[in-house]
């Protein structure tokens, strides 16, 4: 049995199909497996495995979701945004926290950013101006094993003291 | 003081854009063509014999390339001494590799390991590293295994001491010097005991180990790895295997020293490409990066320090005893270097008798981790002598600066030789530093909690660390001009800490140009000379030393080709903005373009020689908040300190400084351990649920001092790098501030968790 899947991911549509045979997305394949070795979006990233440390995270309707622990074939319908289609994909402009994020140097190995990213952007769509304690929280299922919290966390506060929200 | 134009400037990294759009790449982000998954079977035993192993129905398994057990994997041998096998039937840790799978899936190579049918005979194990060397302990190599170094051989679980550090010269395990006897009778104050840092420790990254190996011919082969010294990853290997290797190292997810040289994995993976004759790519679980590749070293210090009264050490003897798991990568520098940066900041002490033994067990193998024994050793040893200093009553910032090597003094590095500078002091950073932690204001007397409120008592800890290694070994550069471009080629990989800015900044600083118009080229042995790696803080010297060098060697070439053209001496013009013009009548000028045009390179080239003669320096200040009821202790207030003669990047030092909490460092003290489970022989925090890393709501505030003074170091500017010791200082500090924050409870054993603190408390 299969049956089609419709993905919305980055504003494009992917059509597949869920079944075992060569090419169609088994039930077991998680959502950062087909990102990122199906469509080629590697800015997610595979840490854990578990959900535990952000790495994979993307946005799902808005919200952040850790990617490797979230079924490809439960995703039919969902606005899928990764790290790469945050920026303009037209003119190249960057979210403002990817901005914030260059402008900070808040980052060192890099391999945690794109999933903390993420996470900050779900923070701001629930919450456009949050205390340094809700940021903290909302970042507290993001690992960033070199310490660059210092600096995310200005390159946080930075974008809500220059926005509206200030 | 010279004004730079880049140098000491916040500039934003070259590779910052990708890094925040996603567009970085790391190993696992490239498409290697027609790449097979490689896939590990893991001895489920601490210790076994292999009776049987049938790997029959796994190839048969449509997809599956070939199957690698020790039967067929190259009688290869890595660590120090070599001893470490491909596979062996002895299988020696919950983890050691029993066979591995290359096929077209990573699925299908999984399923193809439950095909793989063995028979184990279990054997006794031993995980202690004092049980281990108890006459009559299970013995984790044989005589037949046959391990030797310079006239020592292996035996009662100990490793051969020495490493390639000492070159010909002997083993450098032991440090003894003067008369400790004497040394006790003249002291008025003398400690004895044990201090366990002995729990293991992961200090791995976000991206786990990967190795990816292609062989192009007989004896060609190409490795991607996430490695910070892509030299350290071929060099050793292509030796033993007698063929050339070029290393590919993109954007590193993190490292920490622990994937420095990969050696076991990238020999794994080699072998299984070798054997299965196909293109392999092996990329770890986190699983399997917790439960089996290399760890930090762990250890347990039994000794006894005299001091005198007015606070200099007298004598230091002791027993180092360091657990190396199953085998060695380099387990015998550390204890060098270890000896090394305990006799720095001890360096007053003239009566020294400290010997180390280097021990295996059925655990886990260690690797390379920043800190790099001095942190491990200094953890105990610093922490027994606090008894002494409480006796005395004198606070640690005095104490160590009493007794910490000055200018001109000779300190031990890892040859075991004698080694010297005669420029660099620490005194001054030692007063700065203190007072802007607010040290004396804090510090309230051994034992005494800084305040208490309530039922949270604070206290404060300081301590100190130093490493000979700011200019080790050597590195060679060159640079390329051509047209507008400036082309560097060092063979330095972006693991976080900045350095290929720094290269970039070097390169422009001296050419006098935009920082946009340098493009540092990729970490690829293959197309970049020599050099050691990211090790022990030295690239700052030796790349910035080599590239810097060679960057004026260009300009020289430069200025001398323009000279012809323009008709002048070449010491009579300068180079700014791509424009070369009289120094005299800057209108009198001459575009790069017109030097060196389309299809024309002007190249310098650098190098810098190693030497053991520039000692760094970091000091740790911090204060920690216990909750007397729950035992949980927590950083409040950190301070890292140091004088690194000149800042090159403002931003990326200050979080160098901040990543010493993490990855194995302060956080050793009290957060992070694995819990071993001693009646299966495998470690239970084995994920990173259950082996937690510092999390963004748990943040102390964090602060730095760092002075400047400009050192004759080989750095253009007058810089020594820190990166590799930020944290290093850290466990015994945060260890010293619980023991003051819970009013002086003795906790001699690592990390202090909450049950440690409740037992010494008597509330468990």
């Amino acid at each position: 049995m299969s049956r089609d899947l419709t993905l919305h991911i980055n504003g494009d549509t992917y059509e597949f199909t869920i079944g075992r045979r060569l090419g169609q997305i088994p039930e077991s394949e998680t959502l950062l497996e087909t990102l990122r070795e199906r469509i080629g979006l590697t800015g997610s990233k595979m840490s854990c495995g578990q959900g535990a440390c952000g790495c994979c995270a993307v946005l799902m309707d808005g919200k952040a979701v850790a990617s490797c622990i979230t079924l490809t074939a439960e995703c039919q319908g969902k606005e899928i945004v990764t790290i790469e289609g945050l920026g303009n994909p037209e003119t190249g402009e960057l979210d403002p926290i990817q901005e914030a994020f260059l402008e900070h140097n808040a980052f060192q190995c890099g391999f945690c950013t794109p999933g903390i990213i993420i996470a900050v952007k779900s923070l701001l769509n629930a919450n456009p101006n949050p205390t340094e304690a809700e940021i903290k929280e909302a970042l507290s299922g993001n690992y960033c094993r070199c310490i660059s919290h210092f600096q995310v966390i200005e390159a946080v506060k930075s974008i809500l003291k220059g926005g509206e929200a200030g | 003081m010279t004004e730079y134009r880049h140098i000491g400037k916040v500039r934003r990294r070259q590779d910052g854009r990708a890094i925040v759009t996603g567009k970085a790449i790391y190993c696992d982000d490239i498409k290697i063509k027609d790449v097979h998954y490689a896939k590990v079977l893991h001895s489920p035993y601490p210790h076994a014999q292999i009776i049987s192993i049938d790997t029959s129905a796994a190839e048969a398994l449509p997809g599956v390339k070939g199957v690698m057990t020790y039967k067929n994997a190259p009688a290869w041998k890595t660590g120090v001494p070599f001893h470490r096998p491909v596979m062996d039937r002895h299988v020696r840790y919950t983890g050691d590799p029993v066979a591995a799978v290359a096929a077209v899936s990573p699925e299908i190579a999984e399923e193809a390991l439950d095909l793989i049918k063995v028979e184990y005979e279990q054997l006794p194990a031993v995980y202690d590293v004092e049980d281990a060397i108890l006459p009559g302990a299970p013995e984790v190599y044989r005589e037949e295994d046959n391990i030797e170094s310079k006239g020592y051989r292996y035996e009662n679980n100990c490793l051969p001491p020495g490493s390639w550090f000492e070159g010909d010269d002997p083993p450098f395990y032991r440090i003894q010097e003067g008369d400790v006897e004497k040394g006790f009778a003249e002291s008025d104050v003398i400690v004895e005991g044990k201090v366990s840092y002995d729990k293991p420790t992961f200090p791995g990254a976000p991206e786990s180990p990967f190795i990816a190996a292609r062989w192009e011919d007989d004896t060609h082969i190409t490795v991607w790895a996430p490695s910070q010294g892509p030299n350290m990853v071929a060099r050793p290997l292509a030796a033993t295997i007698g063929a050339h290797i070029f290393t590919t190292t993109p954007n590193v997810g993190g490292s920490y020293g622990n994937k420095d040289a990969l050696g076991y994995t990238a020999m794994l993976i080699v072998a299984l490409s070798k054997v299965t004759r196909c293109t392999v790519k092996y990329a770890m679980t986190k699983e399997e990066h917790l439960l089996v590749y290399e760890r930090r070293l762990s250890n347990k210090f039994i000794g006894k320090i005299g001091i005198t009264r007015d606070g200099h050490m007298k004598a230091l003897q002791g027993d180092w005893l360091v657990s190396t798991g199953i085998s060695s990568e380099l387990t015998q520098g550390q204890v060098a270097e270890g000896l090394g940066e305990l006799n720095l900041v001890l360096n007053k002490n003239p009566n020294w008798d400290i010997t180390a033994k280097v021990v295996v067990s059925n655990i886990t193998p260690v690797g390379i981790a920043r800190g790099f024994g001095g942190q491990e050793l200094k953890a105990c040893a610093l922490h027994l002598l606090n008894r002494a200093l409480k006796q005395i009553d004198m606070d640690p910032v005095t104490f160590f600066k009493k007794n910490f090597c000055q200018a001109g003094d000779q300190y031990y590095w890892r040859t075991g030789h004698k080694y010297s500078n005669p420029v660099i002091n620490y005194d001054k950073c030692f007063d700065v530093a203190a007072e802007k932690f607010g040290w004396y204001k804090k510090w309230k007397g051994w034992g005494v909690p800084s305040r208490v409120e309530g039922s949270k008592a604070y206290g404060v800890g300081f301590s100190i660390h130093s490493s000979g290694d700011p200019q080790s070994d050597e590195t060679f550069a060159y640079v390329r001009l051509e047209n507008d471009q400036v082309i560097v080629h060092c063979v330095v990989s972006e693991f976080g800490n900045g350095q290929r800015l720094a290269l970039a900044k070097t390169a422009a600083e001296i050419l006098n140009i935009p920082v946009e118009n340098v493009t540092v080229a990729p970490a690829d042995n293959g197309i970049t000379p020599a050099d050691f790696g990211a090790a022990g803080s030295r690239e700052t010297i030796t790349a910035g030393g080599a590239v810097g060098q060679a960057a004026m060697a260009a300009k020289k070439k430069l200025l001398e080709e323009a000279a012809v053209k323009m008709g002048c001496a070449p010491d009579e013009l300068d180079t700014r903005d791509l424009v070369v013009f009289k120094k005299e009548d800057p209108s009198v000028s001459l575009p790069w373009m017109a030097i060196c045009p389309m299809y024309y390179s002007i190249t310098g080239q650098g190098m810098v020689e190693g030497d053991f003669n520039h000692n760094n320096c970091v000091m740790n200040f911090v204060e920690v908040e216990v909750d007397l009821d729950t035992g949980v202790a927590k950083i409040v207030d950190a301070l890292g300190a140091s004088d690194v003669g000149q800042i090159i990047n403002p931003i990326e030092l200050k979080m160098q400084f901040e990543g010493g909490l993490g990855s194995a460092g302060m956080d050793t003290a009290h957060l992070e351990e694995y819990v071993l489970d001693t009646n299966i022989g495998r470690f239970m925090t084995h994920n990173l649920i259950d082996y937690k890393w510092r999390t963004f709501n748990n943040l102390p505030s964090f602060d730095t001092s760092i002075l400047e003074s400009r050192f004759p170091t080989a750095n253009p500017f007058g810089a020594i790098g820190i990166g590799e010791i930020t944290g290093a200082g850290g466990p015994p500090a945060v260890m010293m501030a619980i023991e003051n924050a819970i009013g002086g409870a003795q906790i001699d054993e690592y990390p202090a968790n909450p049950a440690r603190i409740l037992k010494a408390l008597g509330k468990a």
